[in-house]
């Protein structure tokens, strides 16, 4: 029944887990951007980011409702699951998309807010509404929602959007793909009983493998990218090596792994690796642009 | 048996049991809504006061 939902549902309406890495990055955006901020300034605006990622999380499974309930890891949803109405799910995404854009906006600047709106429209319009459904590509470029994030932080602090912001952006866009295909490789059966055209359903798993592992080199390839734009020194450096050239020595596995318990064996590695990849990435940045404003390097 | 569940409905189909709960998770939707829209109060507030900073208090009284 419709207003039976507890707290906690609404809460789940927002991915919190979704929510808290957009708010890592989108607070190593701000900090590795020339300038500064006013902490408190600076905290809205992250509170209003992970808003803004919590209502188009919402938007989501309002539209999603009826593959959530095929799908194994999402059909305990608070929508499938019956605890949340459709309609209410609606009202408190559209709700809290308004009140997260309206107040960046007043908070910090316009393009930060513009931006913000235009990353909850992609996200929701874009990828959940018509791209996720059409093609097998729905991820490579629905992928570009979860990485504006950082852009949006960095637009926070210097009111424009550089080079350098864009090579944040495309660190997370390149690590979209090869991410979410190894969860798609061990969960197929779960996509295609959606009938979601995730690449190993339409490709096959040979195709899928290999784009994984060309995405991955394109993708330790550019975490080098703020070092040579000069964002970030010697730290971040070795941090994007490492972890980079890891990522790439796990799709090789990945790509040479036999199809069967192997081959989910290998992509469910790299999923698990790819997760902590992105956070390290970022953790790097952060330490590289803590012990910079320090002056300890 | 079944009488004696049916009678325990109330109106709205729901048994006492049910509808104590029902109630119990609408208190705390609402208090979690008041807590919302008192740190959006807060927080507009602060914002306002740190955007204008020390000048909202330089003025002739």
């Amino acid at each position: 029944m419709a207003g039976e939902g507890r707290v906690e549902d609404y809460l789940a309406l927002l991915k919190p887990r979704v929510m808290s890495l957009v708010v890592f990055t989108a607070f190593v955006g701000m900090l590795v951007a020339p300038g500064g901020i006013n902490p408190v300034i600076g905290l809205v605006a992250i509170a209003c980011i992970a808003i803004g990622a919590g209502a188009s999380g919402a938007l989501n499974m309002w539209y999603d409702a009826d593959i959530d309930a095929v799908m194994s890891r999402t059909r305990n949803r608070p929508i499938p699951a019956g605890r949340i109405s459709r309609e209410e799910a609606l009202a408190f995404g559209m709700v809290l998309s308004v009140f997260s854009v309206m107040l960046l906006g007043l908070a910090t600047n316009w393009v930060a807010g513009g931006f913000l709106a235009f990353t909850i429209f992609f996200y929701v319009v874009i990828y959940t509404m018509w791209l996720k459904r059409s093609t097998p590509q729905n991820i490579v470029i629905g992928g570009a929602a979860g990485a504006f994030p950082p852009m949006v932080g960095w637009a926070a602090v210097t009111g424009t959007l550089s080079w350098e912001s864009f090579a944040l952006f495309l660190i997370i866009f390149l690590w979209t793909p090869p991410h979410f295909w190894a969860l798609a490789l061990y969960k197929q059966g779960d996509y295609g009983a959606a009938g979601i055209p995730m690449m190993p359903n339409v490709a096959g798993e040979a195709s899928t493998k290999r784009q994984i592992l060309a995405y991955s080199v394109v993708l330790a390839v550019s975490g080098l990218l703020p070092v040579w734009l000069g964002m970030s020194g010697w730290i971040y450096g070795a941090v994007a090596a490492i972890t980079g050239l890891s990522f790439v020595w796990l799709a090789v596995r990945l790509w040479r792994a036999p199809d069967g318990a192997d081959m989910r064996r290998a992509a469910r590695a790299l999923f698990t690796y790819s997760l902590s990849y992105l956070f390290v990435l970022f953790l790097g940045l952060l330490t590289d642009a803590v012990a910079l404003r320090l002056g300890v390097i | 048996m079944a009488s004696e569940n049916a009678a325990r409905l109330a109106d709205n189909g729901m048994t006492p049991e049910q509808e104590a709960a029902f109630r119990r998770q609408r208190r705390r939707r609402s208090i979690a809504l008041a807590l919302a829209l008192a740190a959006f109060a807060l927080t507009f507030y602060v914002l306002t006061i740190v955007k204008m900073g020390p000048a909202l208090f330089d003025r002739a009284l």
